[in-house]
């Protein structure tokens, strides 16, 4: 697993962007713990040698990269990983990258960018007993938020389950003076109120809520819900992954059209990503929608 | 004695020590004595006929020792040998 610092995180996506239609890369540098749990502290930007094809091959300067080394160790870091960007390419390895990997126990980050935005970022680490053997396996990348909040003095958030924030409605209004809205749902309020509608993330007439707050927090999975033309609504368990899915998390009740497990292509990093998501799996949403309209015994009342 | 730093994937082969120093007056005896010491490092660095792998950097302080004298390149007390694996790919 590699432990990443949001500002690492987002530096090397962004590296990616910048450096688009070339290749990009960088090193990773932190701490290897037990059980290969890599820790990342410090990223570090490398110049791309590859003049010659940058479009779609890398390599950092050995100089670079001793430098880089040396300044870690003033630090007490070791070099762990490395990243790379794929432009107009999937975040997947190549054997290209497979056969150009030589540091084992590291991770490989690899970030698609389509069209000068970064979409997917994927790590994979370096296993084997040696060059005759070794293997490029998938690895969880875990994000960390950001420590020490610019504004320590709003209060604390309200955290879902998975511990993100959660999208609060702040103007709805809650039928317990000591709970949130939508823990305390006021008679005759649709389901998710309390929950903020992003009125600007709309496509045909179909709006996105919020559950967790992906604004708040940058991350690859979350809750949120969909408003249709009618007012009636739907939940969704997002997260961003390929290939695409979608299913049935709960069944159509007379309350909301279902709950949808789906995947989004574009990272949750702002409103227009988000509404780029809901374009890509209205279709599907607005099937479910239009059934539950036909009825099927579970069009409310 | 000049140092050599490992790096990060062969610590494992040299008792999980970040640097090994050597008792070398070039950079080939440097690296014999450090597989000498730690053998279990040899088919890493060097192919089965004996060379240094093609991905594998040797740099003394901050020079290439391809653009020195290679193996016959002097070392001296107190100079830095770094092991650089290369890093490199594409899609
Ligand atoms: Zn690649």
């Amino acid at each position: 697993m590699l432990k990443l610092p949001q500002s690492a995180y987002v530096s090397l996506r962004r590296h990616g962007e910048e450096t688009y239609p070339h290749e990009c890369c960088g090193v990773l540098l932190g701490q290897i713990g037990d059980n290969s749990v890599r820790t990342v502290t410090s990223v570090a930007r490398a110049g791309n040698t590859r003049t010659d094809s940058a479009h779609n091959r890398y390599n950092i300067d050995p100089k670079d990269l001793i430098r880089i080394q040396r300044e870690g160790r003033g630090r007490g870091e070791d070099i762990i990983g490395f990243y790379h960007s794929h432009p107009d390419h999937p975040a997947r390895w190549s054997q290209t990258d497979l056969a150009e990997a030589h540091w084992f126990g590291c991770s490989y980050v690899i970030t698609s960018v389509e069209k000068g935005k970064a979409v997917l970022t994927n790590s994979f680490e370096l296993t084997g007993s040696g060059e005759n053997h070794k293997k490029l396996v998938d690895e969880k990348i875990e994000v960390s938020p950001p420590e020490g909040s610019p504004d320590g003095n709003r209060p604390q958030k309200m955290r879902a389950a998975r511990g993100q924030p959660i999208g609060r409605d702040h103007a709805a209004i809650s039928a317990s003076p000591n709970d949130p809205a939508f823990v305390a749902r006021p008679a005759g309020k649709p389901v998710y109120y309390g929950f903020q509608v992003l009125d600007d993330v709309n496509v045909d007439g179909f709006t996105l809520g919020k559950i967790t707050d992906f604004e708040e927090e940058p991350c690859d999975s979350g809750d949120a819900f969909v408003v249709a033309p009618d007012n009636s609504r739907a939940g969704l368990v997002w997260e961003v992954h390929e290939p695409p899915y979608f299913e049935e998390v709960r069944p159509a009740d007379p309350e909301r059209w279902g709950v949808w497990a789906v995947s989004f292509p574009f990272p949750m990093t702002d409103r227009e990503n988000a509404r780029r998501n809901l374009q890509t799996v209205l279709p599907r949403l607005n099937e479910k929608w239009e059934a539950w309209r036909r009825g099927g015994g579970t069009k409310p009342r | 004695m000049p140092k050599i730093h490992i790096p990060t994937p062969l610590r494992q082969y040299v008792g999980k020590q970040p640097a090994v120093e050597v008792k070398a007056g070039t950079i080939g005896a440097a690296l014999s004595d450090l597989v000498a010491q730690h053998p279990d490092l040899r088919r890493h660095l060097y192919t089965d006929d004996g060379k240094l792998r093609a991905f594998v950097n040797v740099y003394l302080n901050d020079e290439d020792v391809r653009y020195l004298q290679k193996e016959a390149t002097a070392v001296k007390d107190g100079d830095s040998i770094s092991i650089v694996p290369s890093i490199a790919g594409g899609r």
